[in-house]
């Protein structure tokens, strides 16, 4: 599969239309986003399967807009700024599928809006949202799927969960399914708190101190979860420990 | 060696251990058998440090030193493990990750990448396990008996010199049984000094895994001690512990 780095400008699928940069896609291509001068991205896919990986690290408030027009997504965004991100998708045609894994590191209060619209049916979405939050950081995953009427065979997941390192109460999920039609099956979960006790706990009786069995579980959430190959996911455990112990 | 004196342990204000007393000594296999809610899990987890449990007398002191004041991880590193019974699934977190932060902790150094792929490599060929399950995510999706090879599979990588093993023939087919009891054994045979607590409720792991005492626990206590046949006498006539008291008072076989 062909590797694209959007922010090169250099490469035939991205125009930059008023500062917005559009993503034309239509054969199977990985996509990486990184630190570049732009804020908003439009992805239309057509007929394609495309891993997308942002790693707005330094970015400002960012805005991803996904058009699938029959295909796969796989969106994966690492976010360690103190800016808000929203990722709209748009289901428009059948066999329509996303799945997207959102990791932030929350130093300040950040918001994260995901927006799925089931335009047509069988279509799927999964949304998977981990955040830790440290210093006097806090998350809002604010997170809402739309299936309107004759949207049949649709599948919505929504799975969120922050960890919190510091003392904030102000850490808030938003699951919201808003469902319009029967034949949808749909499910979400959100957790805020630490992490399990039996998960320390099997990880501490194989010889991991407390410490080590956090930061293996922090990799994990943030990293481990990204639908990403090996050697990037080795790259930003090193990032991670190299930027944020 | 380990020694368990008159160890008392309570949760949720519900005495679960009362007065407990064992010794294993360096190279034995014992095994504890009873009913479910006796104690028999509790066990392996004070031994392990769960803070679930509080002990409110009594020692546990391995190779001669108390344990009791170590933590988790410390306890661990003195060579105990408790394969659990039901280990949990850790997204994100695969395998090989785990093991080697596991081993370069117990080692205080960064372990040579190339060895331990040889020996994980090593260890999943004896345990017939796919390549690819050292790359996926700690029992994430893995079925009962992909779960109880991978506890099987750490024990292998993290050789320690006091096992539990908590039920470790639960939800496994008779194949994987066999390649579960098989490594246990190829383990003990190569760490003679190795010694071993099973808990388990049958004796089909002790068809394979022969054990030197078989202990019976009620009510938080050993109530009777014997050999493999008194684990025979149990699957023959069920935890009816007056039958297999006084049978074996009398001396005389309970499965007759």
């Amino acid at each position: 599969m062909n590797r694209i780095l959007i922010g090169s400008g250099n490469n035939e699928i991205q125009t930059i239309n008023n500062d917005k940069v559009i993503i034309d896609i239509k054969k199977d291509v990985n996509v990486l986003i990184e630190n570049d001068d732009f804020n908003k991205y439009v992805f239309n896919v057509y007929s394609s399967s495309v891993n997308v990986f942002c790693k707005s690290e330094y970015k400002d408030n960012a805005t991803y807009e996904i058009n699938i027009n029959k295909g796969y997504v796989s969106f994966n965004n690492l976010s360690y700024s103190s800016n808000d991100v929203q990722i709209d998708v748009n289901l428009n045609k059948e066999n329509s599928s996303v799945s997207i894994c959102n990791s932030v590191i929350a130093k300040h209060d950040v918001t994260h809006k995901i927006k799925i619209m089931h335009n047509c049916k069988n279509t799927y979405s999964k949304v998977n949202n981990n955040g830790i939050t440290k210093e006097d950081g806090s998350i809002f995953f604010d997170v809402l799927s739309l299936a309107p009427k004759k949207c049949k065979n649709c599948k919505i997941y929504q799975d969120s969960k922050i960890i919190s390192f510091n003392d904030t109460n102000k850490n808030q999920i938003n699951p919201v399914l808003l469902i319009d039609e029967y034949d949808v099956e749909a499910k979400h979960s959100a957790f805020i708190g630490n992490f399990n006790f039996n998960d320390l706990f099997y990880l501490m009786s194989r010889g991991l101190n407390k410490k080590q069995a956090k930061e293996l579980l922090t990799k994990g959430l943030l990293i481990g979860t990204l639908d990403l190959c090996f050697d990037e996911k080795e790259m930003l455990k090193k990032k991670l420990d190299d930027d944020w112990r | 060696m380990l020694e368990i004196k008159d160890l008392t342990v309570k949760v949720e204000n519900k005495i679960i251990l009362d007065k407990f007393n064992l010794t294993i000594e360096d190279g034995k296999t014992h095994v504890i058998m009873g009913p479910n809610g006796v104690g028999k899990s509790t066990l392996t987890k004070v031994i392990m440090c769960d803070l679930n449990y509080k002990i409110i007398s009594g020692d546990i002191i391995y190779n001669n030193e108390s344990i009791l004041n170590l933590t988790t991880d410390q306890r661990a590193k003195k060579g105990i493990f408790l394969a659990m019974q039901n280990p949990p699934y850790i997204d994100g977190v695969t395998n090989a990750d785990f093991l080697r932060t596991a081993l370069s902790s117990k080692y205080e150094k960064n372990i040579n990448l190339y060895s331990f792929i040889k020996k994980l490599d090593d260890a999943v060929d004896d345990l017939k396990m796919p390549e690819e399950m050292v790359h996926r995510s700690v029992n994430k999706g893995f079925s009962g008996g992909e779960k109880k090879k991978n506890e099987i599979l750490q024990m292998k990588i993290l050789e320690p010199t006091f096992i539990m093993l908590d039920e470790i023939d639960s939800g496994v087919d008779v194949d994987a049984l066999k390649i579960v009891a098989d490594n246990i054994n190829k383990y003990k045979e190569n760490n003679k000094d190795v010694s071993c607590l099973i808990i388990t409720h049958y004796t089909h792991l002790l068809n394979y895994v022969k054990p030197d005492y078989v202990h019976v626990l009620k009510d938080g206590k050993v109530i009777k001690t014997g050999d493999y046949k008194l684990a025979l006498q149990i699957e023959n006539n069920g935890f009816n512990f007056d039958k297999v008291v006084i049978d074996a008072f009398n001396g005389s076989d309970a499965s007759e």
